[in-house]
């Protein structure tokens, strides 16, 4: 005869953990889409910005612009598949433009801060896109100035393999459209 | 010589953020023998003549605009607020776990639950790359993959927004509902 009693508790129980989990969900579903458009703005803006500035020919400013928006406040709770491409963006641009200025002391200041970045993000476990592939495009460029031929093999490879994922998808993708 | 049919030489119209617009709109001002502030028709000349024509900036007042720009954007820190009946109905929840687990004759054991993960890294195809243009091919295949790489993030950026509004519009009409007697 306790036995319905007993269910009755455990369905309560179950109930009352799933509302939880349900407004759980929902305050972190909130979040992160806040976190994700805050990002996206932020980046825009500093990306307008460095266009500007590389417009007019202020290379330095325009990378201090992008490593501004780098290294400040990051929004947390974002959406990961938007937050590492772009992070991966603002940092590949940074990158290119430090190296183009043909400093060979900030060469290895940029390597050390890309595969920062690409230890991290290995770490994730972070998907394939173009703007991690050309980080390790430019890894291959500084090793390959530094003499390190194995690891800037390496470093092609990785590159070549995720665009040659990328690429066959966006094919799998435009041979579906009708 | 003067060409009869070409048009007399006009002034040329100020940019949007000359600081003639407020004094023409003041002497208009006076003329009608007006006073106050001219504020909100100058914001509106200062946009109709920005979409016209905008104007070039220079650059500090580029670095200024984008200073402020920034600092709107920026992440601040933001606290989250929990719904009050999330908080009672978590406390309700554990009260009744703790009673049905600590009870004597409770006889339900927990059940493990493991999860096994295979992790299968995909294995890349081996790539014979030349290291002498190399560099050169995958700056090519970057070009080509940014702008599908751009509009799927914006596709997710889109969405996250459109989800944001959603649940703002839901808000304000759940408090216009509750303030409507």
């Amino acid at each position: 005869m306790r036995r319905p009693a007993t269910w009755r508790r455990v369905a309560v129980v179950v109930l009352g953990v799933c509302l939880v989990a349900a407004g759980g969900l929902s305050v972190g579903a909130a979040r992160r889409r806040a976190a994700t458009v805050a990002l996206a703005q932020l980046v825009e803006a500093a990306e307008a910005r460095a266009d500007l500035l590389e417009g007019r020919g202020a290379l330095d400013e325009a990378a201090r612009a992008l490593d501004e928006a780098l290294t400040g406040p990051w929004p947390a709770a974002v959406d990961p598949a938007v937050g590492r491409p772009l992070r991966a963006a603002l940092l590949g641009r940074w990158a290119r433009l430090r190296l183009d200025a043909g400093d060979p002391d900030v060469r290895a200041a940029v390597r050390r801060r890309i595969e920062a970045h690409l230890e991290a993000r290995g770490a994730d476990g972070g998907d394939e896109d173009a703007f991690t592939a050309r980080l390790y495009a430019i890894l291959g460029e500084i090793y390959e100035a530094e003499g390190r031929d194995d690891e800037a093999l390496a470093a092609y490879q990785t590159a070549l393999a995720m665009n040659r994922a990328l690429l066959e998808r966006l094919l799998e993708d435009d041979a579906q459209v009708p | 010589m003067h060409e009869p049919s070409s048009p007399p030489p006009s002034r040329p119209t100020p940019d949007a953020l000359s600081a003639s617009w407020e004094e023409d709109l003041r002497r208009g001002q006076a003329a009608c023998g007006e006073r106050g502030s001219v504020e909100d028709e100058l914001a509106a000349v200062r946009l109709l003549r920005h979409a016209a024509a905008a104007p070039a900036l220079d650059d500090e007042t580029a670095g200024r605009v984008f200073e402020a720009v920034l600092a709107e954007v920026r992440p601040r820190r933001v606290r989250w607020r929990l719904p009050l009946w999330i908080g009672g109905l978590a406390g309700a929840a554990a009260a009744l776990a703790l009673f049905v687990v600590l009870r004597p004759e409770g006889g339900s054991s927990p059940a493990d639950a493991t999860a096994a993960r295979a992790s299968s890294p995909a294995v890349p195809a081996p790539a014979e790359p030349d290291a002498a243009g190399t560099a050169a091919v995958l700056e090519a295949q970057f070009a080509q993959l940014v702008p599908v790489e751009r509009a799927r993030l914006a596709r997710r950026v889109t969405a996250a927004r459109r989800g944001l509004l959603r649940a703002w519009v839901g808000d304000l009409r759940d408090e216009s509902r509750g303030r409507v007697p």
